[in-house]
């Protein structure tokens, strides 16, 4: 099954080049860099639903949120920096 | 106190509307609004750019005059209410947020005029919501979508073993979820799949999982039940005794 997905153009142009660079298709292309990224991601995956198990199993919500927010000042500056065009 | 109509709610600098929200920027707040640091859209709620900004926002995100020429490249709309009054708001599809920019008074040929003080807010960066006001809107928005998450991620499971299924989600009214059950003998495979779009999807994808089952029981999967994933898309399971 596939399905149409917005992506920034500069990101779209660049995955693009890359997939005729390896005679691949786009989509391909991109879902073997999800591969790789939940592969490079799964130590810290575990860490973090160990984490958030912990959390839970001592009743606190508004922990699990402050935990989620852990980098909230990193997201906001990304996302004040996209709605700039930077 | 702001009028929410039902579905709405006002949380901190924010109306929680159908579909996105209405904020005023930290600036906009306390240099144009006169309130202090501290306050909530409940307090400037009387004022009559913000009851402007709320009866015409909540009903479409733009309106039919741009203030221009501005520096970046967004659409900052009119908002008039009476002859003097006039705000500018911005869209912000990305994160799905009406955020009213800047308030002041139309006088022409005043310095204080709100158009030319717009345009100079824009050139001195003060104009579009800066790093806090985001950071404050993503702890605002995590705080409500977890607590969301923690409630109707099971019950996305429970329909999905009563319909058996796949069963799709939207949990805390904006993470979208695909959730099946496959059973064999004494045996039966939870499978949660999402795809993430935005920074916090992960993030919310881990609450998810953890809301189901916490704990490190939970490996990557390669397809859902009945069919492969989507490009973009993310799937987890766990193995575990047959419920009921």
């Amino acid at each position: 099954m596939t399905s149409a997905m917005r992506i920034p153009a500069d990101v779209h142009s660049e995955v693009s080049r890359l997939a005729a660079v390896q005679s691949v298709k786009p989509g391909d292309l991109l879902a073997k860099a999800w591969a790789e990224f939940l592969e490079r991601h799964r130590n810290e995956m575990a860490a973090d639903l160990e984490q958030m198990a912990e959390i839970i199993r001592n009743g606190a919500t508004e922990d699990l949120a402050e935990y989620v927010s852990r980098n909230a000042a990193e997201r906001g500056a990304q996302a004040a920096k996209r709605a700039r065009g930077v | 106190m702001l009028d929410a109509r039902e579905g709405e709610f006002v949380d901190g600098l924010s109306l929680v509307c159908e579909g996105w929200e209405l904020r005023v920027t930290t600036r906009c707040l306390i240099e144009d609004l006169g309130a202090g640091d501290a306050a909530s859209l409940n307090d400037v709620a009387g004022h009559q750019i913000v009851k402007a900004f709320v009866r015409e926002r909540r009903e479409k995100v733009r309106g039919t005059r741009k203030v221009h020429p501005l520096s970046h490249s967004v659409d900052v709309w009119v908002l008039a209410h009476q002859h003097r009054h006039r705000g500018g708001t911005w869209f912000d599809a990305e994160n799905q947020v009406v955020w009213l920019l800047a308030y002041g008074r139309h006088e022409s040929g005043s310095e204080e005029d709100f158009f030319p003080r717009c345009k100079a807010l824009d050139e001195e960066d003060r104009l579009l919501p800066t790093a806090h006001d985001y950071e404050q809107l993503i702890r605002a928005r995590d705080k409500r979508v977890v607590a969301r998450i923690m409630i109707e991620a099971p019950l996305a499971v429970k329909e999905a073993r009563m319909s058996g299924k796949e069963v799709l989600a939207r949990l805390g009214g904006q993470f979208g979820v695909a959730v099946a059950l496959e059973v064999a003998g004494e045996l039966e495979q939870l499978t949660v799949a999402a795809r993430l779009l935005m920074p916090a999807d992960f993030e919310y994808l881990k609450v998810a999982l953890a809301a189901i089952k916490p704990g490190d029981v939970w490996e990557p999967a390669d397809s859902m039940p009945s069919r492969s994933l989507e490009v973009g898309e993310f799937a987890y399971s766990y193995l575990a005794e047959r419920v009921g």
